[in-house]
């Protein structure tokens, strides 16, 4: 399941390239760029932070903090004036982990969403967004107990995820002429809220019938988040 | 990087850190497995986690499968008992010191035991009982009637310690005050008591409480008896419990002397007679520094003592009946092995009749019920505990033949190794669990067939004796072996776990009931945070066995 996900997202993002290529085309100077920038696609990669204060996320971390990568692509669809609109396909991918109790702990999380951002450009200062991302998430918790022979205690779970967050792009860096690929680099932050779905954490002996695992409670992923991202106009 | 740049990124970085909060410690303490103590109830095996305060409880389910319910305790934990009828577990704890905050505890005895419940499918909830002390104390021991529990200091541990004193704790009443921080309930006895023992200088070294006792004209009591090291002191149980401002009756101390120089001695064991209506309750007091025998006579008023010298210092004794006509045939059977004998002393006048045995035995078992003999008041003791060389291991010694022909009264038994210590199979008193010396060997001894089937093991075992008397298990601590042995045809079941076993407890199943019984093994394993194997103990296969795992791993 895991690796089907990351094919889906490796598909999505060459089809956003593609399009991405086909929109530039239609574009002849660096200046008008400057000015639509943001309706050619945008490849963003960032470090993505989440804090988790729930209780069930305990045995995996030492601190309520979950760290995180975070890769976007995205297409403006919708241009007026200073606002525009735009969607992709983003990934976040964050594992942690840790010793509970002599255990050897860890955490994976992999987040499939759709960004629908909405934006308001303020000229050569960059733009603000707003953002909403549906999507999924795939979380996989293991650990690795002696009471346990041979196998460690897992669960995997596919799991409804969306984020909800508000942020601003800087540009750092302009093609002024030109017809190439690479338009803009930007500097860009947001926060807000994400949400995953609660997963109850019964975990089982991985390969083991006859065999009963232990129930750490509830794993609550959501809590706010903050990003700090590169991103490239292409 | 603009100064709009260098804001953000402070922001988000100051955001990131001032976020991060730190788990509970709990999750930082190193595997609890090792570190807890696991108890065999009826119905079901307490872990009592320490370093936790708490006490998980598992009970057996059908299919094999275990459920696990989380109990907090009382602060470090110094002495674990489990109750005589083994459906309660009394826990004696320090508390903390110094007590400085409001999550500060003070000393208590917490008894936790389950609710009644009459469900087949969800286990009864467990439930604790708590009595606060004010002082630590190390020592406890459980009345078998469970009516009354003590607390003694034993050794000194404590700054300053009154090693005097016992704090007496009424079983059937609730804790008064109800807690450390409410008032007394006047107008009934404190619950517990603290009582200082009117003190010789001996320091307490073993209690223990009585069944009910006849003193004569009517008057039953039950008392406590209390080991120092150079006296023993009775106290009324009956009485302990006054309701202020009446007290409690003093004491009975007896201090101990031997009969020429008036040294003292070291009390080292104790025998009781309860007293029938033709005769008073008795007392007897063994040295384990002086060859004399210390026989009470107990009634209402002071005890009268008489000294007996039994030619060697004695390892063991039992009052016994046999069919001499004085004193209606009650003995003090006492086994002196440095003389490779035993002695029968009239407990009145101090005569004594002296019974050669063909070994020196130490130890003594009454199992005048299990042969059901013909004379029923006439005892047979099964000797033991002699030194590896001697001709039988055990012996049976029948008290009816001792005193006119003592050298007929004794028989051996077709056990030639040294026993180590004599088992009883609950609900099934004609067998007897000899384990022989080393612990490789065990010997199941039919008391009225004398026939003794030896089971051999590879290694070192220990031995477990279900509670329902049907079965034994054995196991290699540490090992991955284990064993069933049912006693209707003493044929082994071999079984295996994956990890090492460090205990293994028969209990009763949830859906157990008196028409269809149903009881589980669990062998526990200490390692990680803990983890256990559950057979079918009925029918115990490793087909149909079932791992729990982690069983320490929920949060607090």
């Amino acid at each position: 399941m895991k690796t089907r996900g990351k094919w889906i997202l490796l598909m999505g993002l060459s089809t956003l390239w593609s399009s991405a290529a086909h929109a530039d085309e239609g574009e002849s100077t660096a200046s008008m760029r400057l000015d639509q920038s943001e309706i050619v696609g945008r490849l963003e990669l960032g470090y993505r932070g989440s804090f988790v204060t729930g209780s069930g996320y305990n045995p995996f971390s030492t601190n309520d903090y979950l760290p995180q990568l975070s890769l976007a692509l995205t297409r403006t669809l919708v241009s007026e004036g200073p606002w525009s609109f735009g969607a992709g396909v983003a990934w976040d991918y964050g594992a942690t982990g840790a010793t509970s109790l002599g255990d050897t702990t860890a955490l994976t999380l992999d987040r499939l969403t759709v960004p629908l951002e909405g934006r308001r450009r303020f000229g050569r200062w960059g733009y603000a967004f707003v953002r909403g991302a549906p999507g999924v998430a795939y979380e996989s918790v293991e650990v690795d107990d002696p009471s346990v022979p041979g196998n460690a205690l897992t669960k995997s779970r596919w799991l409804f995820a969306a984020d909800l967050s508000a942020g601003y792009s800087l540009p750092l860096w302009t093609r002024t002429r030109g017809s190439q690929l690479l338009s803009h680099l930007w500097a860009q932050a947001d926060g807000g809220y994400g949400l995953v779905v609660d997963q109850r954490l019964n975990m089982t002996p991985s390969g083991q019938a006859r065999a009963d695992g232990v129930d750490l409670g509830t794993l609550a992923l959501s809590g706010g988040f903050f990003r700090l991202s590169v991103a490239a106009s292409l | 990087m603009n100064r709009v740049q260098r804001a953000l990124l402070v922001l988000a970085v100051g955001a990131m850190f001032s976020a991060c909060g730190s788990r509970p410690a709990y999750w930082d303490q190193s595997a609890p497995a090792p570190a807890v103590a696991t108890y065999g109830l009826q119905e079901g095996v307490a872990v009592v986690d320490s370093a936790n305060s708490r006490l998980v409880f598992l009970s057996a389910l059908p299919a094999q499968q275990l459920s696990a319910q989380q109990l907090p305790v009382a602060h470090n934990p110094v002495t674990t008992t489990v109750s005589p009828d083994g459906r309660s577990l009394f826990i004696l704890a320090s508390g903390d010191w110094p007590v400085q905050t409001a999550a500060d505890q003070l000393p208590s005895l917490t008894r936790v035991s389950q609710s009644p419940s009459s469900s087949t499918t969800v286990p009864a909830k467990m439930t604790a009982t708590q009595f606060w002390m004010s002082n630590p104390l190390q020592n406890l021991v459980v009345d078998p009637g469970e009516h009354w529990a003590v607390a003694y200091a034993g050794a000194q541990t404590n700054f300053v310690q009154n090693v005097s004193e016992l704090v007496l704790f009424d079983l059937t009443q609730a804790p008064n005050p109800s807690s450390p921080s409410a008032r007394l309930d006047e107008t009934r006895s404190p619950n517990p008591v603290s009582r200082t023992i009117q003190a010789f200088g001996g320091i307490p070294q073993q209690l223990s409480f009585t069944a009910a006792l006849n003193l004569g004209g009517g008057l039953t009591r039950h008392l406590l008896l209390m080991e120092t090291n150079i006296d023993v002191t009775l106290v009324d149980m009956d009485d302990a419990f006054p309701v202020p401002p009446a007290t409690a009756p003093p004491e009975t101390t007896v201090r101990l002397t031997n009969g020429t120089d008036g040294t003292m001695v070291t009390p080292a064991g104790l025998a009781v007679y309860p007293g029938d209506p033709s005769g008073p309750a008795r007392l007897a007091i063994r040295a384990s520094n002086d060859t004399n025998v210390f026989t009470l006579v107990l009634g209402p008023s002071t005890p009268t003592i008489n000294l007996t010298d039994v030619g060697g210092i004695p390892s063991d004794m039992a009052f016994v009946m046999t069919d001499a006509p004085t004193d209606g045939g009650l003995r003090l059977a006492a086994l002196v092995p440095s003389n490779s004998n035993a002695v029968l002393v009239e407990p009145d006048t101090s005569l004594t009749t002296t019974v050669s045995l063909d070994a020196a035995y130490t130890s003594l078992s009454l199992v005048t019920q299990a042969l059901g003999t013909p004379a029923p008041t006439v005892d047979v003791a099964l000797l033991w505990g002699a030194p590896s060389g001697a001709t039988y291991g055990v012996e049976l010694w029948t008290l009816g033949n001792s005193v006119g022909t003592p050298y007929r009264s004794v028989q051996g038994v077709d056990v030639s190794q040294s026993i180590q210590a004599v088992d009883d199979v609950p609900g099934n008193a004609q067998l007897k669990v000899l384990e022989v010396t080393g612990g490789s060997e065990f010997v199941v001894l039919n008391l009225v067939t004398q026939n003794a089937a030896p089971l051999e093991t590879s290694q070192s075992a220990s031995l477990m004796i279900a509670p329902d008397g049907l079965r034994m298990w054995v196991f290699t601590p540490q090992g991955t072996n284990l064993a069933s042995i049912d006693f209707k045809d003493l044929n082994p079941v071999r079984l295996t776990t994956d990890l090492p076993i460090n205990a293994v407890y028969d209990v009763s199943r949830v859906d157990s009931t008196p028409a269809d019984p149903q009881r589980s093994l669990v062998a526990i394993h200490q390692l990680g945070t803990l983890g256990a194997t559950v057979f079918d103990a009925l029918n115990p296969s490793p087909i149909t066995s079932r791992r729990a795992d982690a069983l320490l791993l929920e949060g607090p």
